[in-house]
């Protein structure tokens, strides 16, 4: 049984998996003839340490984001719509000043109304509860400018404020004055705007979590469930297993379980989302001396038959990846589609110009999510053909994982990584900053590209998006090997389960009994 | 008997003291911390500042034996501390895990001791084929993996025939139907060993008292073989047999832990596995004080059922 | 004969010639199997490199999740490797693991259970303190501690498994030690001068081999289990270091939604090792152990199919009792042995006749067979007993079934044995058992039974009887307990008492009392009584007549008095000389050489010959029969006329 590396990895996958789980589309535009649901239940895959929203990890969003209204909702089609926030905008040139105008006439589960000062106090906790997403707030000042107005001040250019106070990062998700008073209090209750909160009485802390509709929620309508359970399973069978049984409505899935869900008659919605890959974090060659020449590193994006791992370990919802991104995700370039083709030939002789024509030893550490210790035993055995000894350190426990990948003991290491913007990527994924560049590699080419597109707007940003993902991959700092969506299953008791290459997210809001 | 109780308690608390020591001790040896376990988990690299605040907020700065010494000190005071990360109290944790554990573990060694015992018994009066049969299905059934089982009776029964949930856990408050239901595979699933554990521990033990000399004055007195074996040899049969049963308890508490994973049953095994992963030093020591107060309470009630059972013990 | 309760008794008679405990465990079958498949699977491990088809880790993406079939016997796994040669290949992490946790498990078990046991005292309370904490200690939550500081550590898994599991062989060990410590020989041999280290060798480990290999094989499978389970949650051995038969079944367990071949081979490998090692662990102590079963369970010796033989005319009134030509076989290995053979006598209302004879005489069998109470195994194949209730219809013993004693037992013909304590229950109270009798035999309230119960211990002549009523059997002396077995005994108003040896296990001022309140019953009730007994004296006491049996079969029969004065068989002679109460002061008591030879070595002809002083050549041809003298007395002697007259 999985349970026990997943749950300990899911506590951990980071910025790996950002945003993975979320809801989104609060605000939607209720339907003419609304029917209410009695009871929606959704699985998630891993039980959550807490649901503070300023310390949680991404990957329990959806427990969250039922609660917490953001100030900015991300739709599913990708446009940014209000939230508790009814318009924002960046002041001045450079990206630095941002301004919101909130919503009047919200008050929270508690009964307490929503107040700039409010938003400023929140935000001012995020940043001292020194949780995931406190580093990109780092050195921001919080202002509330008038009852209906804050502004953020930023010391160093950040075109993604939008982006980053939408449910998808949880912080966005406003917390009441009465839970900042009593932070200790927000580990196991919910104090926020959204349409549901929770009930204590009906959960059981890392087993079940029932949400009940908000009384105090500013768009009743929008409310189509009369309660929400989510439960944690951790294994992917299990979760499986209680979608084919009844037992659940909803449920993101996972690569190995996907064929047989469809063979089960199940729904499954998916849209690619995620790479997963090797990291070559040792591009300096101090660890793995070879890894320190990009011919080597071309040399085994060369010898990996992605198409073969797709087919074998991800079957139906993997395809092969040559990017650290997406086909119409932050920074795509089709030119660069298949930048990799399998051939044997090229990565030997680049090797061999190398001067590694006889091979070498590369270690890697691996976790178990996401097949990535499978994957990591394929890529082992493709690159015996050119002669690279990998040698695959595997944790189950996705602590140990994080601790040596991070730490810096490991010349490569796997990982899953979801798609996110640009400038957030640089600070968690290649930046000297960054926890996925643990060897802390500096490129001053790769930070020119970055800082071009982290202070412009518009048309140059997504060019200058896209080169800085082409930068990484024709130096070929990583080993993408397979891009997948996050699958969700759903029985036929509900409707709307739809993802969309905008939003690989599923959204709970769209959830509706079926007709 | 005041001596026994006073001596009872000693050793309760002895072991108890031992049990929460040792957590503590090995887990401060294990590599990381609760700290590194949340920044890591948080943001993946982090500063020494960020370390050491994040164990000043965590209260994990002090030396090991303060921490002990703060841990033994809120006991006294009837709490178990706080979840590292989530701040819920230990005590609740552990309360609202155990339930389900107990439910299924309580369930198994009903199931086992009901099923076992009259196998047992059948198995002591029949040798030859019938005998043999048994015998070979009795340590089939200790010897089949409980994970593996496990997997194989949810795919036929919660799958195939959809006739029990595949998994999860229903409050016996709310709806004892649906507890019933929810714990019936997990139940089925450890009885397969623990009934063939007790039925040979029954069949041993009968064969036994069955061979001894009062059973054949028994039937020279003209008792029904009814009373013989159910009344007579059974209650004599059953003291090595409830020392089984307190042992297959104590087993189950560990076993229960490989398959509560695969039924999804939030008991305290998953605890452990989850707080063990993430240094949540307060919620393994929480963990590890329950499981040796059900010890202590399982051996206690294997005790009075010994003297219930063995008027020697009671004299004694 | 009926079904039988017991199947674990051999009747001590006939208990096979001891053969090498190896020999016998390569005799059972079971055993045998899981031995072979044992070594099979470690040989095929050992020589994994030359036995697997393939190699373990070679990947064929494209043929991921096959199933069997001629390439890949048993399918491929979700890379598309050989899951035969991952098998064989995993059988190694089993193996180390075993190992490991064995070696720790013995060292630890056996060095402080010999220490505990020999030394005894403070290291003894030390030592068993130890185990019972280790035994209390949360195994589970140990592993995971002890994993979290040795992250993926098999081996450390092993050895705390060892640690904490080593109380049950430790005990073990302890127990032998402490045994074999107290055996004589042992302390022949301390005094002989023999050295601590030399006793240890020589006499306590040796006894210990057997149930450390019964400990060792189960734990073993408990190794094994555990070692796959830790593997099987990605504790330990995961799959980049290599297959293991836990981390294959975790990996097949991903995937049972879409093919469940996968689980099959790995899950059945393990429930078969584990199942080996088991059914091993029991072979092993079925063969070792000091209660030794019977290889080949007794089968019962074929019941006598013989039509019943006309019953006599009776000429003067009938007696209660009588027997004719009673034969009793035990089956045995080597085929059926008699240990009764034509053995007649009659018991008529109100006597007392006594059964006299050396232990292994077969007088205990005569005794229980008329109650239908043999051991496993034995039966009554020739004969009758034909036995004549005041009311009701003639019965013959040797024909009723289970349901037929029932009508018989207790009411009609009760037994008092040997051993008084041991023939009550010891779980319940005295009044208690007394009274569940008396209810069985007389309809009744509780109430009035046990009123009635507290009335037959002062029968008995039990003082305060309403106390004993309240008391367990182990709160009783001998006597208090044989007075009870008889108030048992005479719960249902029986009016044939079979007594054997009632008094053999109590001390001589206790037995008379008993011999005089049997005596003292009989007038009162009517009862008639068999006795059996190996002793003159009681013998005297009370009965009217005796008959006396040698191996088998009836020697002499006479009444008691004639039998005193007058002695017609050698045996009766040598037994009579034998009698401590007929000693002469200052003499040795002479004995009688030799010793009863068990069933199937009779030798031919007079079966006494071989001890008998009166011995002659002729003594050995022919079975010698039974001749009638004056009165009704028989002896079986050709030799009878120089006996007497001697």
């Amino acid at each position: 049984m999985r349970t026990c590396r997943r749950v300990i990895d899911r506590a951990i996958p980071a910025l790996s998996l950002i945003a993975a789980l979320s809801v989104s589309g609060c605000g939607s535009t209720p339907e003419a003839n609304q029917t209410v649901g009695n009871t929606l239940t959704v699985v998630t895959a891993s039980p959550p340490q807490t649901l503070d929203p300023a310390k949680t990890a991404q990957n329990n969003s959806w427990l969250e984001n039922l609660a917490y209204e953001p100030l900015i909702v991300r739709k599913s089609d990708g446009t940014l719509t209000p939230g508790l926030a009814e318009s924002w905008s960046y002041e001045g040139t450079g990206n630095k000043t941002f301004v919101l105008k909130l919503r009047p006439g919200v008050t929270f589960s508690d009964g307490s109304p929503l107040s700039a000062q409010n938003v400023v106090d929140h935000l001012k906790y995020v940043v001292s509860s020194a949780g995931q997403m406190a580093p990109l707030l780092a050195g921001c000042t919080f202002t509330a400018t008038d009852p209906a107005t804050v502004t953020i001040t930023s010391p160093a250019p950040n075109p993604d404020f939008p982006v980053m106070l939408t449910q998808d990062f949880i912080i966005g998700g406003v917390i009441g004055s009465g839970g900042l008073a009593d932070p200790g209090a927000l580990g196991t209750t919910t104090v926020g705007a959204g349409p549901y909160m929770l009930d204590p009485q009906q959960t059981v802390a890392g087993d079940h979590y029932t949400y009940v509709p908000n009384p105090h929620y500013y768009n009743a309508p929008a409310v189509r469930w009369r309660k929400v359970v989510i439960r944690v399973i951790t294994t992917p069978q299990a979760v499986l297993n209680a979608l084919k049984t009844g037992q659940a409505d909803v449920a993101v899935g996972d690569p190995s379980t996907v064929a047989a869900a469809k063979q089960a008659g199940l729904t499954v919605a998916s849209s690619l989302f995620l790479w997963n890959g090797v990291v070559l974090a040792d591009r300096g060659g101090t660890l793995a001396k070879p890894l320190g020449d990009v011919r080597v590193r071309q040399a085994l994006n060369f010898a990996t038959d992605r198409a073969a791992i797709a087919k074998a370990l991800f079957g139906g919802v993997g395809e092969p990846a040559h990017q650290v991104t997406v086909p119409g995700g932050y920074g795509y370039d089709d030119s660069l589609a298949a930048a990799y083709p399998y051939q044997l030939d090229k990565a030997k002789a680049l090797l061999a110009e190398a001067g590694y024509g006889g091979g070498f030893t590369l270690a890697v550490v691996t976790p178990e999510y996401q097949q990535l210790h499978l994957v990591a035993q394929a890529l082992a055995q493709q690159w015996k053909q050119i002669g690279v000894d990998l040698r695959i350190t595997d944790y189950a426990n996705a602590n140990q994982y994080a601790a040596d990948a991070f730490g810096g003991k490991f010349p490569a290491f796997m990982t899953a990584f979801g798609q996110i913007p640009i400038w957030m990527e640089g600070p968690s994924l290649f930046l000297p900053s960054a926890a996925f560049n643990p060897l802390k590699y500096a490129d001053p080419a790769l930070q020119s590209r970055y800082d071009e597109a982290a202070s412009s707007t518009g048309d140059p940003k997504t060019a200058a998006d896209r080169g800085v993902v082409a930068y990484l991959t024709t130096q070929a700092w990583f080993v993408p090997v397979v891009m997948t969506g996050l699958p969700y299953y759903a029985r036929n008791t509900v409707g709307g389960i739809a993802t969309s290459p905008k939003e690989p997210l599923l959204s709970l809001y769209e959830i509706v009994p079926a007709a | 008997m005041l001596r026994a109780v006073l001596r009872w308690l000693a050793s309760s608390v002895a072991l108890l003291f031992v049990v929460t020591a040792l957590s503590f001790v090995l887990v401060s040896l294990a590599p990381g911390d609760a700290a590194t376990s949340i920044l890591s988990s948080q943001s993946g690299s982090y500063t020494p500042e960020q370390y050491a605040r994040t164990r000043e907020l965590l209260g994990i700065d002090e030396p090991l034996y303060v921490r002990y010494w703060h841990w033994l000190g809120e006991l006294f005071h009837g709490s178990l501390g706080r979840d590292l990360f989530s701040g819920q109290p230990v005590a609740e944790i552990v309360g609202d895990r155990l339930l389900p554990s107990l439910s299924v573990i309580v369930g198994t060694v009903l199931v086992s001791a009901v099923a076992g015992t009259w196998l047992g018994v059948a198995g002591a009066r029949r040798r030859g084929p019938a005998g043999r049969l048994l015998d070979a299905v009795s340590l089939a059934g200790l010897a089949v993996p409980s994970f593996w089982l496990a997997l194989l009776v949810v795919e036929l029964f919660a799958v195939r025939l959809a006739w029990l949930p595949s998994g999860g856990y229903v409050d016996p408050g709310r709806d004892p139907a649906g507890w019933l239901r929810a714990i019936a595979l997990p139940v089925l699933t450890l009885s397969a060993g623990s009934i063939a554990f007790v039925a040979k521990q029954t069949r041993d033990s009968m064969a036994a008292v069955l061979s001894q000399e009062f059973v054949t004055m028994l039937r020279a007195r003209g008792l029904p073989l009814r009373s013989i074996l159910y009344k007579h040899a059974l209650r004599n049969a059953a003291i090595p047999v409830v020392t089984m049963l307190g042992l297959l308890f104590v087993n189950l508490l560990s076993g229960a832990v490989l398959i509560e994973g695969i039924f999804s049953v939030p008991g305290l095994g998953q605890q452990a596995v989850t707080a063990t992963g993430g240094h949540n030093l307060p919620v393994i020591t929480g963990v590890a004080f329950c499981f040796t107060v059900v010890v202590i309470i399982v051996n206690l009630l294997v005790d009075l059922a010994y003297r219930w059972l063995d008027p020697k013990v009671r004299a004694a | 004969m009926s079904i039988s309760l017991i199947a674990t008794d051999a009747p001590p008679s006939v208990r096979p010639a001891r053969r090498s405990r190896w020999r016998r465990l390569w005799r059972s079958g079971p055993g045998l199997a899981a031995g072979a498949f044992l070594l099979a699977l470690t040989a095929a491990t050992v020589c994994v490199r030359w036995v697997a088809p393939a190699d373990p880790e070679r990947q064929d993406l494209a043929a991921a999740l096959a199933g069997p079939g001629a390439a890949h016997w048993l399918g491929t796994d979700r890379l598309g490797r050989d899951v035969l040669s991952r098998l064989l290949y995993g059988a190694q992490v089993t193996l180390v693991s075993v190992v490991e946790a064995v070696a720790v498990f013995v060292v630890l078990g056996v060095t402080l259970g010999v220490t505990a046991g020999h030394l005894g005292g403070w290291a003894d309370r030390a030592i068993s303190w130890l185990a019972d904490l280790l035994l209390a200690l949360p195994g589970i939550v140990m592993l995971l501690m002890v994993l979290a500081v040795f992250p993926g550590n098999t081996a450390a898994t092993m050895v705390v498994l060892g640690v904490i599991s080593a109380p049950m062989l430790l005990r073990v060990a302890r127990g032998v030690t402490m045994s074999v410590k107290r055996e004589l020989y042992v302390r022949a041999a301390r005094l002989s001068g023999l050295g601590e280290a030399r006793i240890m060798v020589r006499h306590v480990l040796p006894r210990l081999a057997g149930p450390i290999l019964v400990q060792v094989s189960l734990f073993a499978a408990t190794a094994v289990l555990v070692q796959g389970a830790l593997s099987f949650l990605g504790l330990s051995a995961p799959e980049t270091e290599g297959p293991s038969w836990g981390n294959m079944i975790a990996q097949a367990a991903q995937v049972t939604g879409e093919d469940l071949w996968l689980a099959v081979p790995t899950g059945a490998m393990l429930t078969l090792t584990v199942l080996a090692l088991g059914v091993f662990g029991d072979a092993v102590r079925d063969v070792t152990a000091e209660h030794r079963e019977p290889v080949a369970r007794p089968r019962p010796a074929r019941p006598h199919t013989a039509p019943a033989a006309p019953e006599e005319p009776a000429e003067s009134p009938a007696p209660l009792l009588s027997v004719d030509g009673l034969t009793i076989e035990f089956s045995a290995p080597g085929g059926p042995v008699t240990v009764v053979r034509d053995v007649s006598f009659s018991v008529a209302a109100g006597e007392c006749v006594g059964v006299i004879g050396e232990s292994g005489s077969g007088k205990t069998m005569i005794a229980r067979s008329l109650l239908g109470l043999l051991p496993a195994g034995g039966a009554v194949t020739a004969g009758a007993a034909r036995f004549r209730p005041g009311a009701g219809p003639v019965l013959d013993l040797t024909r009723l079934d289970e349901r037929g004693f029932g009508r018989v037992r207790g009411r009609r013909i009760a037994l008092v044995s040997q051993e008084p304590g041991s023939g009550l229950d010891p779980a319940f109270r005295v009044g208690g058992q007394v009274a569940e009798v008396i209810r069985r035999h007389t309809p009744m309230s509780r109430r009035q039974a046990a009123r009635e119960a507290v009335e037959l211990l002062r029968t008995v002549r039990l003082t305060d009887p309403e106390r004993v009523a309240r008391r367990y059997p182990h709160e009783l002396s001998g006597g208090m307990a044989q007075r009870v077995a008889i108030a048992l005994a005479l719960a249902g108003k029986p009016e044939l008492l079979v007594a054997d040896e009632p008094t053999t296990a109590l001390d001589v001022t206790v037995q008379a009392e008993i011999l005089d309140l049997l005596r003292d019953l009989r007038r009162r009730l009517g009862m008639a009584v068999i006795l059996v007994t190996h002793d003159w004296g009681v013998l005297a006491d009370i009965c009217d007549r005796a008959v006396v049996v040698y191996a088998g079969e009836v020697v002499e029969q006479a009444g008691v008095e004639d039998l005193y004065a007058d002695p017609r068989h050698p045996y009766t002679r040598a037994l009579l000389e034998a009698n401590p109460h007929l000693a002469v002061a200052g003499q040795d008591l002479p004995t009688i050489a030799g010793t009863v030879p068990s069933p199937g070595r009779w030798s031919p002809g007079c079966r006494f010959r071989p001890r008998c002083r009166f011995a002659a050549d002729e003594c050995a041809a022919g079975t010698i029969p039974l001749t009638g003298g004056s009165g009704d007395r028989v002896t079986r002697c050709i030799r009878a006329e120089e006996v007497a007259a001697l």
